[in-house]
């Protein structure tokens, strides 16, 4: 027994009366770095743009003397992959486990509101996602400088609009998977159920349904479609969609919404909260 | 229901009795202690202070779920010091807990937490307060060091302050040896004191603490109680305990909430709550009890056995000697009847003992 052992130590410092977002961002970024799964997938994303990197070097060795944009394109485009299922791994524990080890009762019981808790678990996945695409965008874009005396043209747009692409398709799969993770009960179910909903929507509705009816409007429900229109805009070059980029630009939006929506809509909360 | 209250009965009951022996009559909750007397030495600490607020209180206060009431215009005082509050399934308590928290809002009423208004959505009271959840809420994937520090961060402390703080508290509650450890590797009454090292690591003036003994084994539950009690006696920590064991309350608590079917049916220092509703005398003699409830009987004076006792149901002591000695008995210990704190409990939420 401590008893007389320590004295009740008192602390006289003063508590920050600001939001603890950033803490609960932080917070969440260190669960996630402390999970096998989720940080396996986050260096593979990382792992693929350093391929591509690589593989910018071999061109350039082989005699390519300017780089493309459907390249670097293309490169953002498979590291959505990693994106999704980073979200997916990440997000489903993200609120179903402090739910689960009564964890939320320990952060709401805190001076913080439960807007504050959402915001800073969503920041957390949200930069984590879109980390995935950027960090490989930066290394690519710093390679092609190193390498290549001439540029695709507005080559120098590139990083932005990386980051704008990158942004836009982390917000969607970070809305969608906290979101399904607010009205679900285990995480790895939800993770399933995520990775499911992309490529049951990619494959079965988006290629398989317009190749049936010869349709290109089917290819809309394809996340990943919907999100390349989005690329039509941002990029010169190397993207394109068999539909009114427009209408992508909307889709992407709605289930985005749809996702961010259900969070706000079935928040986790403490048992008796209002 | 509310369990009659007079005044201030507890210092009272501590008038010396065999003054008045000779005068007997009309003082039913004064004792004669002739053998060795350990009823009656509740803690009588704790008195409300003129300067500062009450811990908490409950003006009107209504919640209800649905068409059930959780709570029915409640009114509530709690006195600095430590309360315990009690109540069996289903009364109110987390309910209770949740609006002194801010978790929750009444449907009617106001609720004052240190003398600051509670308002909804405002987490600002709770830098004041620090909770001991129940069951397991924790993340067992962190150290020790590390769940503390991290409570002390969301609390709105600074990293380095947060982690020096988690020490000292880690090291008080004598999980220091223990702190580098993952918490999912943790026994119950080790998790149940980190779970108090979270709520301590901001000095928190109020610690409310959600059955902080349950699951653990008697060893651990002991340890808790002792710390909780030293908190309590030692560092005047202001603490709201919430229980269904009544020995935990009885131990550290000065004041006591009884809730029954949302509502609050006897509150006040636990000495008073312990007064008997029915007047009458704790017995022995130089004989067996059951002789004694049989010479009292005789006697017209209706009675109970109790272990080793037996209580007397009459307002006049005088009229119990009176019986006895005319049975040849010779009085070993006359005093008030004092219930348990079971049986406090029992007579306010229904059960009537002694009706």
């Amino acid at each position: 027994m401590p008893e007389g052992v320590h004295p009740y130590p008192r602390w006289n410092g003063r508590l920050a009366t600001t939001t603890r977002v950033w803490t609960v961002a932080g917070g969440e970024v260190d669960r996630v770095r402390r999970s096998t799964w989720t940080s396996l997938v986050f260096l593979l994303g990382l792992a693929w743009g350093v391929a591509s990197v690589i593989e910018l070097w071999q061109l350039r060795r082989d005699g390519t003397s300017v780089h493309e944009w459907a390249w670097f394109v293309d490169m953002l485009d498979q590291l959505r992959w990693f994106a999704l299922a980073f979200a997916a791994a990440a997000g489903g524990p993200a609120l179903l486990d402090d739910l689960r080890l009564g964890a939320l009762e320990l952060y709401l019981t805190r001076p913080l509101t439960a807007r504050a808790y959402v915001v800073g678990k969503a920041l957390a996945l949200l930069g984590m996602t879109t980390a995935i695409m950027v960090v490989p965008s930066v290394l690519y874009i710093a390679a092609s400088h190193g390498l290549y005396d001439d540029h695709p043209e507005r080559w120098g747009r590139a990083l932005p609009m990386a980051i704008l692409y990158g942004v836009a398709w982390g917000i969607l799969v970070s809305g969608v998977a906290l979101g399904l993770s607010a009205v679900g009960r285990s995480a790895r179910a939800m993770a399933i159920a995520i990775l499911g909903a992309f490529v049951g929507a990619d494959i079965v509705v988006g290629r398989l349904l317009s190749q049936l009816t010869q349709d290109d409007l089917f290819r809309l429900a394809s996340p990943f479609e919907s999100h390349q229109a989005l690329g039509t805009f941002l990029f010169p070059a190397g993207v394109s969609v068999p539909f009114d980029p427009l209408w992508g630009v909307v889709v992407l939006v709605a289930l985005s919404a749809l996702g961010w929506g259900l969070l706000a809509w079935r928040r986790p909360r403490v048992r008796g909260e209002a | 229901m509310d369990l009659p209250v007079t005044g201030d009965g507890v210092s009272r009951r501590r008038k010396p009795f065999l003054a008045r022996r000779f005068g007997l009559g009309g003082m039913p909750d004064e004792g004669l202690d002739l053998a060795n007397n350990d009823e009656g030495t509740a803690p009588v600490t704790g008195a409300p202070s003129e300067e500062l607020p009450p811990l908490a209180e409950l003006k009107d206060v209504s919640k209800t779920y649905g068409s059930h009431p959780a709570l029915a215009s409640t009114d509530l005082r709690i006195e600095r010091g430590c309360t315990g509050l009690l109540g069996p399934n289903g009364a109110g308590k987390t309910t209770l807990l949740r609006i002194l928290m801010g978790l929750m809002h009444p449907d009617a009423g106001e609720v004052r937490v240190l003398g600051e208004r509670v308002e909804p959505g405002s987490p600002a009271l709770r830098r004041r307060i620090g909770y001991v959840p129940e069951g397991e809420a924790q993340f067992p994937d962190l150290t020790g060091i590390q769940a503390v520090a991290y409570a002390g961060r969301l609390s709105g402390m600074a990293r380095t302050d947060a982690l020096q703080r988690g020490h000292q508290v880690l090291d008080y509650v004598g999980l220091g040896e223990a702190r580098y450890r993952a918490v999912a590797g943790y026994s119950t009454g080790m998790r149940q004191r980190l779970k108090i090292a979270q709520a301590l690591v901001h000095d928190p003036e109020l610690l409310i603490l959600d059955e902080p003994t349950e699951g653990v084994d008697p060893t651990a539950r002991n340890e808790i109680l002792a710390l909780l009690d030293e908190l309590v006696r030692v560092h005047k920590v202001q603490v709201i305990l919430s229980t269904h064991l009544l020995s935990d309350v009885e131990r550290l608590a000065q004041h006591g909430v009884v809730l029954h079917q949302g509502r609050v049916v006897a509150s006040g220092p636990l000495a008073q709550l312990k007064a008997p509703r029915a007047s009458g005398f704790v017995v022995r003699a130089n004989v067996a009890p059951t002789a004694v409830e049989a010479q009292l009987a005789s006697a017209g004076i209706r009675c109970d056995p109790v272990p080793g006792a037996v209580r007397a149901y009459t307002d006049d002591a005088k009229q119990v000697l009176r019986a006895l000695q005319a049975g040849g008995l010779v009085v070993r210990h006359l005093a008030p009847i004092e219930l348990s704190l079971n049986e406090a409990f029992e007579q306010a939420v229904g059960g009537a003992p002694h009706a």
